[in-house]
């Protein structure tokens, strides 16, 4: 499986008609191709980052169905309505990326085609550079260390995705984790403070992945109330 | 520190008419010792040359941004403090530390602003900031950099009459954000045009409902008029959520 992940710089005053687009357009025309769904569309979080992003993430059964629909992008039954999207939007980003071994399975025939409205959550979506010759390793510590970390009930953050980027999708090799965010409040409240530095002490995973990776980076997603998956 | 006569011919002591904005990338590694060493000797080296002073330190929020990166704003009172902090730095009194802060980081991004004529930071006499670590409360501030199509003395005016004036207007209680200060970019450094806002977030609940909700702004009530309004002078900006170290001169 592949995810195609897209950012987009919306125009400021079309950002609502990029999102109508997606959800009216882009999802229910996926949901007739075979192995392609819309997965999530979020927003970067008001007061995080840059202004006017949007997220989106499409999954692909595998290399053919991502030439299919890059086709049907460029010239074909979706070139339409990829003309009206760049009328909403200064430029689009896109990585192509492949689920670690790690990654929770996630069934394309589960995700839903047409738009249901829920309460919104966020995702801590962070993107690691591991350091040179070191990203098997600092994968391999992800799925033995950081997962069954963060893998309970109490803990603030459930890891629904990790990827890294496919050759030609992106800076070679990123790490992608695509986290939900549990309780917003202890968010606003690690934010707001140091972090102990016990937390960052010998044996613990902030010290010991810094063997692996030191530059990443977090971005705060919102998902829209009616993304595919929440 | 020198006194400096002002435009309008009145005498202003130690004003700040100048800030360095530094955006240092630091080692992860030495991301506490980085911080020891800037409690420690920046802000009273920074105090030893005339017209300089470290106003804010702090860290990018972590889980909002870039790994380990720091942000300081330094005060100058003029050109010629400039001039005096980089002798100081080259090769005077501040060169061994500018030397042992570089080991421990990767890279440091710098670009000098102005405070716009309302910024409450025009206000700040520089001999006033403390110069001694005082520990203190962490403060969470949201730092906008936006980037106008319109010419930038319109878009801070419109950020003073149709944000700033609006914000100050809200009950404390209420208020998400208070403005701190505002720069533009000098002449020469970095981008241009360019517009900072330096704002005190003062409500975390308030920080949670941004982040979280999803209700279109409405053109005829502040602040959806500001939000709707605004999109005529740029729709390009970026939030930075910056934390104050326990030792920050200003917090």
């Amino acid at each position: 499986m592949l995810f195609i992940e897209e950012t987009h710089a919306a125009i400021g005053a079309r950002i609502d008609d990029l999102e109508v687009l997606y959800r009216d357009g882009w999802m229910p025309e996926l949901a007739r191709t075979d192995g392609a769904r819309l997965v999530w569309f979020c927003h970067l979080a008001h007061g995080s980052s840059l202004s006017y992003r949007v997220v989106t993430l499409t999954a692909v059964a595998d290399g053919a169905t991502w030439e299919h629909l890059s086709a049907e992008v460029r010239g074909g039954r979706l070139a339409d309505w990829r003309r009206e999207a760049d009328r909403c939007r200064h430029q689009v980003d896109g990585r192509i990326l492949v689920p670690l071994a790690c990654s929770p399975a996630l069934d394309l025939g589960q995700i839903p085609t047409a738009p249901v409205e829920v309460t919104p959550v966020m995702y801590m979506q962070d993107t690691m550079w591991p350091r040179r010759g070191l990203a098997d390793q600092y994968e391999e510590a992800l799925a033995s260390s950081y997962l069954p970390l963060v893998d309970h009930p109490g803990s603030q953050l459930s890891v629904e995705g990790a990827y890294r980027t496919a050759p030609g999708g992106g800076t070679h090799r990123q790490v992608v984790l695509m986290q939900r965010i549990r309780d917003v409040d202890r968010l606003t409240q690690l934010l707001a403070n140091e972090l102990p530095e016990e937390m960052e002490a010998p044996g613990t995973w902030m010290h010991e992945a810094l063997t692996y990776r030191e530059r990443w980076r977090s971005r705060l997603l919102r998902t829209a109330s009616w993304s595919p998956v929440q | 520190m020198a006194e400096q006569a002002a435009p309008d011919g009145l005498v202003v002591p130690g004003a700040v008419m100048l800030v360095l904005h530094e955006t240092h990338t630091v080692v992860g590694e030495h991301a506490r010792d980085f911080g020891h060493l800037c409690r420690d000797e920046l802000a009273g080296g920074l105090a030893a040359v005339e017209g300089v002073r470290l106003l804010w330190y702090f860290n990018h929020a972590a889980g909002s941004g870039p790994s380990y990166n720091v942000v300081t704003l330094t005060g100058l009172s003029d050109g010629a403090a400039l001039d005096r902090l980089t002798a100081a730095t080259t090769d005077g009194a501040l060169a061994g530390l500018s030397r042992r802060m570089d080991e421990w980081r990767h890279e440091v991004f710098g670009k000098l602003v102005e405070p716009v004529d309302w910024s409450p930071l025009g206000d700040l006499d520089l001999t006033s900031v403390p110069v001694t670590s005082e520990d203190h409360e962490c403060t969470l501030y949201m730092q906008d950099t936006g980037w106008p199509t319109a010419p930038i003395d319109d878009y801070v005016a419109y950020w003073d009459t149709d944000y700033h004036r609006h914000l100050e207007a809200q009950p404390p209680e209420r208020r998400l954000l208070r403005i701190e200060a505002c720069f533009r970019t000098a002449w020469g450094s970095h981008r241009h045009p360019e517009g900072i806002l330096l704002q005190k977030i003062g409500n975390l609940a308030a920080l949670k409902g941004l982040f979280t909700s999803t209700e279109r702004y409405d053109p005829d009530r502040w602040p959806g008029s500001y939000m709707h309004g605004a999109l005529a002078l740029r729709d390009q900006w970026e939030s930075r959520l910056l934390r104050t170290s326990r030792w920050s001169p200003l917090y």
